[in-house]
């Protein structure tokens, strides 16, 4: 019986020992630096410019304070390095932390960098296992680590919340889109459309335009980012969207346009529109629309050649208010609607245009349309959509249904 | 491990009485051993162990998990939406009596017959 | 009374289910889809159809004998022969499963949270408690089962749910794929993924009410398909690019999709609790059939003691796989054949001719 209790009290101890392995991969909080945003850049020599910012976590939590506490919110580091785990090795032997990038928010990319093709950086990043498929892709005019060094959240003290924010607006001003890495990714090896991402840039007094040569209700809309003539900003500024052919961005759209491209997407919430005031014509009316049903759209093959019909229907509120204007009267506001009906037509057209003809990149999905007429796959790749989208025509009717003006009707 | 713990406190306040709870205490030990060893991998070793084990053991010759789990038949009384006493028809299945049923349909006569019993 | 293990209906469904439900954690509608395109929820339905036929099929092959599993059946038709054939045909394909299995989901969870850690180590850290377990019996890890199956059906059916609005119906379309002949004809070998079928043919004898076994099967198949089906359906909509792509494990990438609001995002690791919580019930499950058949060859009086060794196999064949080209041939090519060849057909063959010979002897 001894020898038994002994061999078994030997068991016990030698099946205990993994038990003294812990964990191998075992990694606390505070051992990790977590990268808020990437910036990659272009560099010389085939390299890229890589460039992440991190949070400083001891000063976001103290929370309000004084200015010089949160200009040190966040620091940037930039590399040179052939690839992006190439350059998170390099920056993980330079700061003391490991780099960790589940809470990344923004994956900044140089606009001199998109026109030569991201596909390989869009691919690494999806297929890394930190990095959160709803982070928001960015492509900038500006190069990346300007932008990320210029990204100062002056309304709150987080900056992983201030990308979020930023890209918030697009709920109530519809000048840009929310467009995440999973969409990316699955846009650009989409056979139906085409990949679009945020476009941004910093905003300072040499890249503000003024665009006096429009008509007094385009000029809001025609700004992209770093263009909107802000007096004093000091920060970043993401508006408009960057268009892409297959992995090359091709082109750029404004505000009016992005807030076009959200209501064929179905994706539109809500905007403030500027039309021409019916009854002066130095001055401007202006609405508050939001979306009252999905966008009718039908796609027909005529002769090979696309015909793209769509029917918009929006609700508006009027915000400005005049005295000349009596929008208790029915006549008023059935001008107004005739005024808005059109304007949006004019540039829901434009836009469309514009992605058809020169920038030959559908991405607003018309092919999902289209893909039920053909029986296999086979018969869809010959038909090339994506080739074939140059050739297309469009007609674009909107109803909007005015409703009211807000307190007043009548001055 | 501060959350197993945090998490194994916070459940030891369904076991009501106090003796009880000592096998809580040193469950609590194995858990955060295991999750020392291996993540959530081990508490996930911890869940399914326990779980087979008290599907196997017996008291007095019922098991364990005695209403939930031989799961026999569908319309007994005591699972998991249990009725209000004067519902309960059927005895409890895990005791393999003689007679299944215990009250009538409608039990409290004087409540709903109209007139005299 | 050890020796006399029996479950009843429910355990019985939950046993057959959990088996489909860990091929579609890893990996099967991805497999699936691959080959057909975006017609595989078509598919899907056409082999549900022919495995609910050939499941009736099988349980009226069945009702000649009662209480005895296939190989008791090819005792009677090919005498101790036969039986130990057919016994190790089925050894050597319930441990291929399980090494296979156990090897490429222990892969994944050590890139996902162990990346450090040797494979050695995560494997036995999955084998040792099953050892334990299965040595428990078929019973208790039958309740065991009972309890997680509807725990992991619901996960599935909240990670669908919760993606719902990411879904694009158009992604459906075209609507026959890779063509009609990938699609209908080539499609059909799709059926190997009914290998429920290979535990259903033990399922008699450890029934307490062997009438129930039309049902029980019915059901089971049943519900596999269902969970099949919308685990299809929702990759196709989910992904544009999942014909072609090859994801390790797809489930995944929709568990990292479900966000709401600020406050509710990455919620995949309580998705992978559940999983691993359904593969070590698969497992146990595995052993214990194991144990069973070993139990019928080697007339063994304690089966239950066989859990160690069994675990010790399955643990070197898991390590056979040099790198992850090798576990996906096996897992598309050889364990495909394999199915088709053993379930469906070697065994079909075997009962059509037991109920030969039993209609001869009758006469």
């Amino acid at each position: 019986m001894k020898t038994k209790k002994l061999i078994a009290y030997l068991l016990i101890i030698i099946f205990c020992l993994p038990t003294l392995t812990g964990c191998y991969s075992a990694q606390g909080i505070e051992t990790l630096a977590y990268a808020v945003a990437i910036g990659i850049d272009k560099g010389e020599n085939d390299k890229i410019k890589l460039s992440l910012q991190f949070a400083l976590l001891s000063n976001s939590s103290s929370g309000g304070g004084g200015t010089s506490s949160q200009s040190q919110d966040s620091t940037v580091s930039t590399v040179d390095c052939s690839s992006i785990d190439a350059g998170i090795a390099l920056i993980n032997s330079y700061i003391s932390k490991k780099v960790n990038l589940s809470h990344c928010k923004a994956i900044v990319i140089s606009e001199e960098l998109a026109y030569e093709g991201i596909s390989e950086y869009i691919y690494t990043l999806t297929n890394n296992i930190e990095v959160r498929p709803d982070c928001n892709v960015i492509i900038s005019k500006c190069n990346a680590s300007d932008y990320l060094n210029n990204s100062k959240p002056t309304l709150e003290t987080v900056s992983a919340r201030y990308y979020e924010f930023t890209l918030n607006s697009t709920e109530y001003t519809g000048y840009t889109e929310n467009v995440t890495l999973a969409d990316f990714y699955a846009d650009m090896l989409s056979t139906t459309t085409q990949a679009h991402a945020i476009l941004g840039g910093i905003n300072s007094k040499n890249t503000q335009e003024e665009h006096s040569d429009l008509p007094l209700y385009d000029i809001e809309g025609s700004y992209t980012a770093s263009q909107t003539p802000i007096q004093s900003a000091t920060g970043i500024e993401n508006m408009g969207i960057a268009v892409f052919n297959n992995d090359r961005l091709v082109g750029e759209l404004t505000g009016m346009e992005a807030l076009c491209h959200l209501i064929m997407l179905n994706e539109f919430e809500s905007a403030s529109i500027t039309i021409p005031n019916p009854h002066n014509i130095n001055s401007v009316t202006s609405l508050f629309i939001t979306s009252n049903k999905a966008p009718k759209i039908s796609v027909k093959l005529i002769n090979g050649t696309p015909y793209i019909d769509c029917y918009i229907s929006i609700s508006g509120n009027i915000l400005s208010l005049d005295e000349n204007m009596n929008y208790s009267d029915g006549t008023t506001l059935q001008i107004i609607k005739d005024y808005t009906n059109s304007y949006m037509e004019e540039n829901i057209i434009s836009y469309l245009y514009k992605t058809s003809k020169e920038y030959n990149s559908d991405i607003d999905d018309f092919g999902k349309y289209v893909i039920g007429n053909y029986l296999t796959w086979n018969d869809w790749i010959e038909s090339d959509w994506l080739s074939n989208y140059e050739n297309a025509f469009f007609s674009v009717s909107v109803d909007t249904n005015i409703q009211t003006s807000q307190l007043f009707t009548k001055v | 491990m501060i959350i197993i713990v945090a998490i194994t406190a916070i459940c030891s306040f369904a076991v009501p009485d106090f003796s009880l709870g000592f096998t809580l205490r040193i469950c609590r030990f194995i858990y955060i051993i295991l999750g020392y060893i291996a993540g959530f991998l081990g508490i996930a070793i911890g869940l399914f162990i326990q779980t087979a084990i008290l599907c196997n053991s017996k008291s007095f010759g019922v098991s364990y998990l005695a209403p939930y789990l031989p799961a026999t038949d569908l319309d007994s009384d005591g699972t998991y939406f249990v009725p209000p006493m004067w519902h309960r028809e059927k005895r409890a299945d895990f005791l393999n009596t003689k007679y299944s049923k215990s009250q009538e349909k409608i039990s409290m006569k004087w409540k709903f017959w109209k007139g005299n019993n | 009374m050890k020796s006399m293990q029996k479950i009843n209906k429910f355990e019985a469904i939950a046993l057959i289910v959990i088996i489909t439900i860990n091929q579609i954690i890893l990996n099967l509608p991805s497999t699936i889809i691959l080959s057909t395109g975006s017609s595989a929820w078509i598919n899907i339905i056409i082999i549900s159809i022919l495995a609910i036929l050939f499941c009736i099929l099988i349980c009226k092959l069945f009702k000649r004998f009662p209480s005895n599993d296939i190989v008791d059946i090819s005792e009677y038709l090919g005498g101790k022969f036969f039986k130990i054939l057919v016994g190790i045909l089925y050894i050597s394909f319930f441990v291929l499963m399980s090494a296979l299995f156990l090897r490429y989901f222990s892969n994944n969870i050590k890139q996902i949270y162990f990346e450090k850690s040797p494979i050695v180590f995560l494997l036995l850290l999955f084998l040792i408690p099953i050892s334990i377990t299965a040595k428990l019996g078929i019973k208790s890890i039958a309740r065991a089962n009972l309890i997680l199956t509807p725990i992991v059906l619901l996960s599935m059916i909240i990670l669908f749910i919760s993606t719902a609005k990411l879904f694009i119906t158009q992604n459906l379309f075209p609507i026959l794929g890779f063509g009609a002949n990938e699609t209908f004809l080539i499609g059909l070998t799709n059926i190997y993924s009914f290998v429920s079928f290979a535990y259903i043919y033990f399922l008699v004898p450890l029934l307490k009410n062997p009438e129930d076994f039309k049902k029980i099967s019915i059901w089971s198949i049943v519900i596999s398909a269902i969970n099949l089906f919308l685990g299809v359906v929702c990759l196709i909509m989910l992904f544009p690019f999942i014909p072609f792509s090859d994801e390790m494990l797809s489930i995944y990438l929709v568990a990292r999709l479900i966000e709401f609001g600020k406050f509710l995002q990455r919620v995949d690791a309580v998705f992978i609790l559940i999983w691993i919580l359904s593969l070590f019930s698969f497992l146990s499950v595995n052993v214990s059939f194991i144990n069973k058949i070993l139990k019928k060859l080697l007339t063994l009086k304690n089966h239950r003691e066989m859990s160690f060794s069994v675990c010790a196999v399955i643990f070197s064949i898991s390590l056979l796989f040099a790198n992850i080209s090798n576990i996906k041939f096996t897992q598309t090519v050889f364990l495909k054949y394999f199915t088709i060849g053993l379930v469906f057909i070697f065994s079909l063959f075997i009962l059509i001719l037991a109920n030969l010979k039993f209609k001869k002897e009758k006469t």
